[in-house]
């Protein structure tokens, strides 16, 4: 086992390096751009050479690549990412990092939460029911839903439960995990990657139902609900905790457009002032972690693997 | 000895017997007939690319223009979508943007069919460690949330792009490099090939590994045929199926991308049109007038969809599978 995780550990070493790198490079680019259109800025549409040297030494370009790599590397690894020079009062990027993360992880988990919730059942459902009208049903209508962009349900959502059916699940602003308000944006950001996750399920369940270890099992006639969870939902439920996984990437990138709707103040939104600003340091800053939240969890997944299924583990 | 006498056919058995189309293409369009989603989603692509090209002369009012006297109105048999805060009609405002993500999904997914079927073939082709890098670079890339990547590229990328119209414009006096619609699209097509090449570079490196291997082509290798034959010959028509389903799928998440970039104000602003910019406008009204976010996420959502389904008819026709037990 320990082999196994050390196994993934290091397979992941080059990503984690190559994904450094390019959200490096690319903030690089953009640093010296930035360079130039604050000196502008600061000077009133012209240029001066002198301020730009000195934009261009505070956002660290005038030493060598490989140094700032390692600068970069470091200050980050310590939480550091400066100030940002484009927003106003120049905020410290790790504090406005540090501030709003939590909420959107506690955002992610309800939304995860929901995800599996309604996906799951609704997935065996429609394996067992595969292809009658309610399987179809079923996969159609999950689709359309999914279809629809984060930014377009979630104001159609808030106006239909809130104006239309007049429900108290008002949904702006952050109330805390447990409030009655969190249930709406939840909702919305899983609703995107739901039919992947009811696909997987449904393939899922199908391919473990055609088993002979199934048909064995029947056959010694146990209980139809005693197979179904003993059997079926173990075995089932792996692949589909990949796909869970990857599900988070969607559910980070979801989580910028819920969190603009819903007036959420979280990881997302910073984000998003930073796009809207040309802001490349908490642009970049704000990638990287999000990147290294994505690789965690696909390792953490990875590993989980591990665990439940040993074919995996001892190699293939 | 007894006469063998010789049956003709029919002209009715004959037609019969070659009546039945037995290309891949023909099969696939029989097969792809038979999904009703498909054809529905067929319907809906040809119905939207025809209000793509026609969008400026079928539209009844202009894109732009204000009526004072019918302001914030519902859905309506003057104004079938209705009006927004200051009087434009939204039904022409979405034919229009129809053109700007139509125009958008086809020319990206031009250059990712192109940009990714290299880079693939060269992968799986040479090998050793151009394939190695190649697979990094692809990896990295597939890691990062689509609409962020795209997000972050789009903040990079504008200014060397407007560097660069401000230089075409000095060099050539073309007065349509001092639009701002030119460097929108141009951020936009950039960002957009950038981040979606990679799964399609993924999917034609595979194609042409498992072909690689197959007898076929060590028969050509053994007649003596060129390596740029084969590959122009037998590699690249056998990776065509795969690869249209990959495109097909992609342009909705094309233009998802493109209306999502425009909605933060980081993709098509106006005066360009877009779906996107349309919802974000929409958006600040949503509990008095929810036709302005509706209508146009609505179309949004249904061309999406639409591609989806013909994307997924295609791929059941192109591959025959054995049918689930």
């Amino acid at each position: 086992m320990l082999r196994y995780i050390f196994q993934r550990i290091l397979a992941i070493i080059p990503l984690v390096l190559f994904v450094t790198a390019f959200v490096f490079i690319l903030g690089q680019y953009g640093a010296s751009d930035l360079a130039l259109s604050l000196t502008i800025q600061a000077n009133g549409g012209d240029f001066d050479a002198e301020m730009y040297e000195t934009f261009r030494n505070e956002l660290g370009l005038d030493q060598p690549v490989l140094i700032r790599y390692q600068k970069f590397i470091e200050n980050a690894l310590q939480g550091d990412f400066g100030r940002s020079l484009v927003l106003p009062g120049s905020p410290e990027i790790s504090a406005m990092i540090v501030n709003t993360l939590p909420i959107s992880l506690q955002l992610g988990v309800a939304a995860l939460i929901v995800l599996v919730l309604i996906a799951v059942p609704l997935g065996v459902v429609a394996a067992f029911t595969r292809n009658s009208l309610i399987d179809q049903f079923i996969v159609t209508s999950m689709t359309f839903l999914s279809a629809i962009p984060p930014f377009v349900l979630a104001p159609l959502a808030l106006w239909f439960i809130v104006a239309e059916l007049r429900a108290p699940l008002i949904g702006f602003g952050w109330h805390g995990f447990f409030s009655l308000d969190t249930i709406l944006p939840a909702a919305v950001l899983a609703a995107a990657p739901m039919s992947g996750v009811l696909r997987f399920t449904r393939n899922s369940v199908i391919d473990v139902l055609s088993q002979d270890y199934v048909m064995a099992a029947r056959a010694r006639g146990l209980q139809k609900q005693h197979i179904i969870i003993g059997y079926v939902l173990k075995n089932a439920m792996t692949p589909v905790l990949t796909w869970l996984g990857i599900s988070v990437g969607r559910l980070l990138s979801g989580s910028i457009f819920v969190e603009i709707v819903f007036g959420i103040p979280g990881f997302g939104s910073v984000a998003v002032t930073a796009f809207q600003a040309g802001d490349i340091q908490t642009v970049a800053a704000t990638t990287l972690v999000s990147m290294v939240i994505i690789i965690t969890v696909n390792l953490i997944v990875d590993l989980m693997y591990g665990i439940f299924d040993p074919r995996v583990r001892l190699g293939s | 000895m007894t006469q063998q006498t010789i049956t003709p056919i029919t002209t009715e058995e004959f037609d019969f017997m070659s009546e039945t189309p037995r290309s891949l293409w023909g099969d696939a369009a029989r097969e792809f007939r038979r999904s009703r989603t498909g054809m529905l989603g067929l319907f809906i692509v040809i119905l939207v690319l025809f209000i793509a090209i026609t969008a400026q002369w079928i539209a009844p009012y202009d894109y732009a223009a204000q009526d004072w006297l019918a302001l914030r109105q519902p859905p309506s048999v003057e104004h079938p979508m209705g009006t927004d805060a200051v009087g434009r009609d939204l039904f022409s405002r979405v034919l229009v943007s129809i053109q700007t993500a139509i125009l958008v999904g086809i020319i990206v997914s031009v250059i990712v069919g192109i940009v990714g079927t290299l880079v693939g073939a060269t992968a799986a082709l040479v090998g050793g460690i151009v394939d190695t890098v190649i697979i990094w670079v692809m990896d990295a890339i597939l890691n990062f949330p689509t609409l962020w990547l795209a997000a972050f590229v789009s903040v990079v990328a504008r200014p060397p792009i407007s560097q660069l119209t401000r230089s075409l414009y000095e060099s050539t006096g073309w007065e349509i490099w001092q639009n701002t619609i030119v460097l929108d699209y141009g951020v936009v097509f950039t960002v957009l090939a950038f981040v979606s090449w990679a799964p399609l570079g993924r999917l034609v490196r595979g194609q042409v590994l498992s072909l690689r291997e197959k007898e076929f082509i060590e028969a050509q290798m053994a007649i003596g045929a060129s390596r740029w034959w084969i590959t122009t010959r037998h590699l690249i028509p056998n990776v065509m199926g795969p690869m249209i389903v990959q495109l097909s799928i992609g342009i909705g998440g094309v233009m998802l991308a493109e209306s999502a970039l425009s909605f933060l104000g980081i993709g098509i602003q106006p005066p360009g049109a877009s779906l996107g910019n349309l919802i974000a406008i929409g958006m600040e009204s949503w509990r008095s007038d929810p036709h302005l976010v509706a209508m146009p996420g609505m179309v949004l959502a249904f061309i999406i969809l639409s591609f989806v389904f013909v994307g997924d008819a295609l791929n059941d026709a192109l591959n025959p599978r054995i049918r689930e037990r």
